[in-house]
C-alpha cells in the first residue's frame, strides 16, 4: 500500500494550493497533483449586470495584476460594440498593459523566486526569503521594489490613485495623456533600465547553479502559445494568437478572438477548481501547453526592441529556440521587464501620444463579445454573451495560470520523482517542488478568482492514516 | 483615547515629517471596503493647505513598493477591517517592524512593509493599524450601518490626529501615541 505526502499551503505564490504526491511502498513517487483549493466564480455574479461595467467590475478579480483584467474585458465590451479604438486609444492601453507587466514580473522575480535563486534550493530557510535577501543583497531588494514601484506608478499616472480606475473603458480609455505625465514617466525610463540590466547581471551570476533543477523543472515537450504581432514580434495586447509545438513550429494561430473555442478545450478535474485547458485539435490530456514569458519568447520571432532582441539573442544562443525547461521562466521574465520598458519609452516618444482622441462609443452592436491580451503570467481570454438591453446572461474567463495547469501538475510529478525520498522530508525537496509552481508565478486569486495564502504543512502518512513524518511552516 | 493622555514615543527619524494614510481592502465585498472608505471620506475633510504634509493611497492589499514611500515619512496609519471586533467597534493599535520570513508572498502585513522600509530604505515610520469591526463582507459595494458610522467617526479622528502631527512637525516635537479605542 502506498502513501501520500501532502503539501499544504503553497508558499510565494497568489492564493491558496496544496500539492500532493502519492508514493509507493518503497517510498518511489507513484503520482503527484496540484490542487488549487479556493473559489469565488466572477464568471456568474456578473450575470444581469450592464456590460459596460464589465472592465471595472472584472478588474476586481485580482488587486495584484487588476490591469490585466481590465484590458481583456474592455476588448470584450469593444468586440460587442462592434468598435475601432483609436489609435492613441491603444498605445494608451498598451503603455498601462506594459507597466503592469513590468511590476508584475519584478515581484515575481526579486521577491519571490530569487531567495531560492541566492541562497540555493537547499539554503537555510531561515534566510531563504526577502529579508535574507535584503540583508545579503540590499541593492537587489531595492532594484526589485523600485521597478515594481515604476510600473505602479505609471497605472496610477494614467489611470488615477484610486483603486482600480475606470480609465480603461470600453471604446478606449477615459482622458488622454497630458504632457506632464509624460516627461514624468520618460525621466523614470533611464532609471528603471538600469534596474533591470542589474538584475539580469545577479540573474546570470546565480543561473549556472542549478543544473539539475533545469533538468527536472517541468522539463518536458509541450506547445507553446501566445499573441504575437502581425510580423511575429513578441506581443501583449493585440495580434494573432499563435500555437507552437515543442520546436516553436507554428501549428495552429487565429487573429479573430472569438475563434479562440475551436483550439482550446477546457477539462477538469475532481482534485482542484482550476481548470485544465487544453489544445482542441490534440485532445486532453495531450494538448498541453505553455503560455507566459517563456512560451511568449518561443513563439515569437523576436522581442522588437534593442536591449530585449540582444538578451534574446543570448538566451537562444544557450538554451535553443525553444527551450523545455520552465526554470528557464526566470530569465524569460527579466528579458521581457527590459522589453516592457524599452516599449513604453518607444510608446511615450510616439508623436500621437498626446492626441486627445482615444474613445469610440455605440451602444452594442453583437449580442457576444471576446477578448484577448496577455497579462504578465500568459494569454488572458475574456468572452461575453448579453441581451438586447446590454445585460450580462453569460461570462467565461479563461485564465494564464490555468493554461499552465497541466504544465504545472506534470512538473510537480517530474520534481518530485527526482527529489522526494518517500520515506524522508526534508526542507529542500519541499522547496523544490514548490519552486517549481512558482517558475510559472501562478495567481490562483486570478485564476480561480479569489484572494488568500496560509502556511505550509506537509505529512508523510502511511496507508493505515498513521503520521510517518511531518514538515511545518508557520 | 485623548492626545492629552497620550502616552510620548520615541523621537522620530532625523528629517522625516508627514503622515502615509493607507486604507487597503476591498470595496466590492461590502464592509471589507472600510479602509478606503475612510480614505475617501478624510481626503474629503482635509484642508488644502495640509496637502503637503498628508497622503493618502487606498489599495487592495499592501504591496512592496509601499515601503518605499513609507520610507520618506515620519509616520504611516493602515486602516482595514477587521472581524475581531464588534461591527462598528474601532481600535488603534502601535505597530512595529518585524521580520515574518514565510508568509511573505503576494501579501504584506504592516510589521513586514515597515520591516522592508526599514531594512531595504533605511528609515522607517512610527506606525498604527487603525482595525474597523465589520459585519458584513459579502458581494456589494455598501456599507453596513454600523460600519458606515464608524468610518465618519474615524475619519474625524483621523483629521484630528493628523492636525496635531502636523504641528508637532513643525514644532519638532515628538509624535504622541493614538493607540486605543476610538
Amino acid at each position: 500500500m502506498g502513501k501520500t505526502i501532502t503539501i499544504e499551503g503553497v508558499t510565494r505564490i497568489e492564493g491558496h494550493a496544496r500539492i500532493s504526491i502519492q508514493v509507493d511502498d518503497k517510498g518511489k513517487v507513484q503520482d503527484a497533483q496540484f490542487h488549487v483549493t479556493q473559489f469565488r466564480g466572477f464568471e456568474k455574479f456578473v450575470e444581469g449586470r450592464p456590460y459596460p461595467e464589465m472592465p471595472s467590475v472584472m478588474a476586481r478579480i485580482c488587486g495584484i495584476c487588476p490591469v490585466s483584467h481590465l484590458m481583456a474585458s474592455a476588448k470584450a465590451c469593444d468586440d460587442l460594440m462592434a468598435v475601432e479604438v483609436p489609435e492613441t486609444g491603444v498605445k494608451l492601453r498598451k503603455l498601462m498593459n506594459l507597466a503592469q507587466l513590468v511590476q508584475s514580473h519584478a515581484l515575481s522575480f526579486f521577491h519571490l523566486s530569487s531567495p531560492d535563486l541566492i541562497f540555493g534550493m537547499d539554503g537555510d530557510p531561515k534566510l531563504r526569503n526577502i529579508f535574507g535577501l535584503i540583508n545579503k543583497r540590499p541593492e537587489f531588494a531595492k532594484d526589485g521594489v523600485l521597478l515594481r514601484k515604476f510600473g505602479q506608478e505609471i497605472i496610477a499616472l494614467l489611470g488615477g490613485k484610486k483603486i482600480h480606475p475606470a480609465w480603461v473603458v470600453p471604446g478606449g480609455v477615459s482622458a488622454p495623456l497630458t504632457a506632464e505625465k509624460r516627461e514624468t514617466i520618460l525621466a523614470s525610463i533611464p532609471d528603471a533600465l538600469a534596474r533591470a540590466q542589474r538584475g539580469l547581471e545577479s540573474f546570470h551570476e546565480v543561473a549556472e547553479k542549478f543544473p539539475q533543477e533545469e533538468e527536472v523543472f517541468a522539463n518536458f515537450p509541450t506547445m507553446f502559445a501566445g499573441l504575437v504581432t502581425p510580423s511575429g514580434g513578441l506581443e501583449h495586447y493585440d495580434g494573432t494568437m499563435r500555437f507552437v509545438d515543442e520546436n516553436a513550429k507554428t501549428v495552429a494561430e487565429f487573429s479573430n478572438p472569438k475563434f479562440y473555442s475551436d483550439f482550446i478545450g477546457e477539462a477538469v478535474e475532481n482534485f482542484s477548481y482550476l481548470k485544465f485547458p487544453y489544445f482542441k485539435p490534440k485532445g486532453y490530456p495531450e494538448g498541453i501547453y505553455r503560455v507566459g514569458p517563456l512560451a511568449r519568447l518561443v513563439v515569437a520571432e523576436r522581442c522588437g526592441t534593442p536591449l530585449a532582441d540582444q538578451e534574446l539573442a543570448s538566451f537562444r544562443a544557450k538554451l535553443g529556440r525553444a527551450p523545455q525547461s520552465s526554470f528557464h521562466y526566470h530569465w524569460a521574465r527579466l528579458i521581457e521587464i527590459l522589453y516592457g520598458i524599452e516599449t513604453i519609452k518607444k510608446l511615450l516618444e510616439d508623436p500621437n501620444i498626446l492626441d486627445t482622441r482615444v474613445r469610440s462609443r455605440a451602444r452594442p452592436n453583437r449580442l457576444e463579445g471576446v477578448g484577448i491580451s496577455e497579462a504578465p503570467r500568459g494569454t488572458l481570454i475574456h468572452h461575453y454573451k448579453i441581451d438586447d438591453n446590454g445585460q450580462m446572461r453569460w461570462a467565461n474567463l479563461i485564465i494564464a495560470t490555468g493554461h499552465n495547469n497541466l504544465a504545472m501538475n506534470r512538473g510537480v510529478r517530474q520534481v518530485a520523482e527526482r527529489f522526494v525520498n518517500g520515506h524522508r522530508l526534508n526542507e529542500g525537496m519541499l522547496n523544490r517542488v514548490e519552486a517549481v509552481i512558482r517558475c510559472f508565478d501562478p495567481c490562483l486569486s486570478c485564476s480561480t478568482h479569489a484572494l488568500g495564502q496560509m502556511p505550509m504543512h506537509i505529512e508523510l502518512r502511511g496507508p493505515g492514516g498513521e503520521l510517518f513524518d511531518e514538515l511545518r511552516r508557520s | 483615547m485623548s492626545f492629552g493622555e497620550a502616552e510620548q514615543l520615541h523621537p522620530p527619524t532625523a528629517g522625516a515629517s508627514g503622515t502615509l494614510v493607507i486604507g487597503y481592502g476591498n470595496p466590492l465585498r461590502g464592509d471589507d471596503g472600510a479602509g478606503p472608505a475612510v480614505v475617501q471620506r478624510l481626503e474629503e475633510m482635509l484642508p488644502t493647505q495640509w496637502a503637503s504634509n498628508v497622503s493618502c493611497v487606498v489599495s487592495m492589499q499592501l504591496t512592496p513598493e509601499m515601503s518605499e514611500t513609507m520610507s520618506h515619512v515620519r509616520r504611516v496609519v493602515f486602516i482595514d477591517a477587521t472581524v475581531n471586533l464588534l461591527p462598528g467597534e474601532v481600535m488603534v493599535n502601535r505597530v512595529w517592524a518585524r521580520q515574518e520570513r514565510q508568509s511573505l508572498g503576494h501579501h504584506m502585513g504592516p510589521e513586514q512593509l515597515l520591516a522592508m522600509s526599514q531594512e531595504t530604505f533605511g528609515a522607517c515610520p512610527e506606525a498604527w493599524v487603525v482595525s474597523i469591526g465589520v459585519e458584513k463582507m459579502d458581494m456589494g459595494e455598501v456599507l453596513s450601518p454600523d460600519v458606515t458610522s464608524a468610518v465618519e467617526r474615524l475619519a474625524g479622528h483621523l483629521r484630528y490626529w493628523i492636525g496635531r502631527w502636523t504641528e508637532q512637525d513643525v514644532a519638532g516635537e515628538v509624535s504622541v501615541d493614538v493607540a486605543g479605542a476610538v
